[in-house]
């Protein structure tokens, strides 16, 4: 810091030549005049000290006897100085300075934290639509509009903040990572129905009237809570109906059945070292390619890598560069052994169970067998589950002929 | 009877029970060595000699001399200064 006030200020490098230079240097320190890098140099002494400083040595010099001569000059006021007949310079520095606050009038790149449900890309292309994108006036932008329209774009977006440092817009997110979805809540009156023939598991009712009870077999389309509350009077007699839409937590134990099938015989491919890279730059869809391999290999991939050129982290030029290169291979024949195979076969079943649980449908039986031939390995059976499987049905509405009086 | 050379100021016993230090209550130099490389000299009175070989400071209790190669002054004000080079002896002179 010091230096660049020093270097903004001036300074000035100094030989003292004197009788008696220690009374200078005293003299000096008196008056507060800083001096530094001071050198005893072939008997004369050299040092710095700032412009201002510099002209005030005149009455130093008479007292001490001493005399001083400028070695050389340093700072901003100097190079002015020595610049001032290049005009052109000193113009292209103002237009720079004019052209950078210019510059600092855009937001010219939008970043985006804490995003994980929601791409970066699709947050993005919602803000283009709405006419927000790299190169916009900041003078345009609300950054309390932008958080309020993420917000109500995005459902799982739980909290926005939008805020613009420098030429950047920030904003970051929180969103719903328990996986919260509300549901949308009917109007008019409803009944739940089965989707899938099964058991009832269990059946936890909010609205509506229950029509089975947990272990009731059901049919696909079979009522399981209407939206029709029945009002009776003091006699039990039905005198109206109240028309709600059901909401009730269903569990259906019901069976899927699974099925897998892969040959036993498969060919492994053995990559060979890879051919030659060949660069291309892309403008747009126009690829310009620097060579093209003169032989093709039959058996082989290929292999294209594109970067795309980036002026700031968000903000993507229609420019890439990458190359493309073949990756030759040879084929083998093979075949599992009944081992591999039942192995295979397990682990693709896991991978099901797996998906089936992120689902969050619970499996809670099985009866799954494995059948190796000579040519394939066949998985199949049954697995038992619990599921919500369950639809929404429009409730008819009926009305009560009132009872004639008895006379 | 003999005076001596610097005798202590007045009140120096008071001084010294209330435990300020040397530096302000006797306004005595501070010498700040890093290695034999640098030395950091404040409260002192007056530059004496300057050589490439030799500086000599006075101070309130007496003269210092710093004697080694390539001495130079980094920086000299009125109530600090910074010298550099290869110091060898300091010698502390009535």
């Amino acid at each position: 810091m010091n230096r660049l006030i020093r270097f903004l200020k001036g300074y000035v490098r100094i030989r003292l030549m004197s009788r008696d230079p220690e009374r200078f240097l005293n003299l000096c320190a008196r008056n507060r005049i800083l001096l530094w890098q001071l050198v005893n140099r072939n008997g004369s002494y050299e040092m710095y000290l700032s412009t201002a400083d510099f002209f005030r040595l005149h009455t130093l010099c008479r007292k001490s006897g001493s005399r001083v001569k400028v070695l050389r000059k340093y700072g901003l006021p100097f190079f002015f100085y020595r610049n001032r007949k290049r005009k052109a310079f000193f113009a292209g520095i103002f237009l720079c300075i004019c052209l950078l606050f210019a510059l600092s009038l855009f937001i010219w790149n939008i970043h985006v934290t804490g995003n994980y449900a929601n791409s970066t890309g699709s947050i993005l292309a919602f803000l283009e639509q709405q006419g927000i994108s790299h190169g916009i006036l900041k003078s345009r932008l609300n950054c309390s509009d932008i958080a309020a329209m993420l917000r109500e774009e995005f459902s799982n977006i739980t909290w926005v903040s939008a805020k613009i440092e420098g030429t950047q817009l920030i904003l970051e997110i929180k969103e719903n990572v328990d996986g919260y979805v509300p549901e949308e809540t009917p109007e008019g009156p409803s009944s739940l129905a089965a989707s899938k023939d099964g058991i009832v598991s269990s059946i936890i009712t909010r609205s509506g009237t229950p029509m089975v009870l947990p272990g009731t077999p059901c049919k696909k389309g079979d009522v399981l809570v209407s939206g029709e509350i029945a009002v009776k009077n003091d006699s039990q007699e039905v005198t109206g109906y109240r028309y709600v839409p059901a909401d009730a937590d269903i569990l259906i134990e019901t069976t899927w059945y699974y099925y897998e099938e892969f040959p036993l015989a498969y060919e492994k491919r053995k990559y060979q070292e890879p051919g030659f890279s060949f660069p291309f730059l892309q403008i747009g869809d126009v690829r310009l390619e620097t060579f093209q391999p003169l032989q093709k290999d039959e058996l082989a991939d290929e292999e294209t890598r594109l970067w795309k050129l980036h002026l700031t982290e968000n903000f993507v030029l229609p420019v890439s560069v990458g190359y493309q290169r073949s990756l030759p291979y040879t084929t083998e024949q093979m075949k599992y052994s009944r081992g591999e195979a039942q192995k295979l076969a397990e682990s693709h079943l896991q991978q099901y169970m797996g998906k089936l649980e992120e689902a969050q449908i619970a499996v809670f039986g099985s009866e799954i067998a494995t059948e190796i031939t000579d040519t394939v390995c066949r998985t199949r059976g049954t697995l038992t589950v619990l599921e919500e499987a369950v639809e929404r049905q429009v409730c008819e509405q009926r009305t009560v002929t009132p009872t004639p009086a008895p006379e | 009877m003999k005076r001596k050379k610097h005798p202590d100021p007045p009140g120096s016993s008071l001084l010294s029970s209330m435990q300020i230090p040397a530096d302000l209550s006797y306004r005595e130099a501070i010498l700040t060595f890093f290695g034999g490389r640098e030395l950091y000299v404040e409260n002192y009175q007056k530059i004496l000699t300057y050589e490439p070989c030799c500086i000599r400071i006075l101070t309130r209790r007496g003269r210092v001399r710093i004697e080694g190669s390539r001495l130079t002054i980094a920086y000299y004000s009125g109530e600090e200064m910074k010298i550099t080079g290869q110091m060898q002896t300091i010698t502390f002179e009535a």
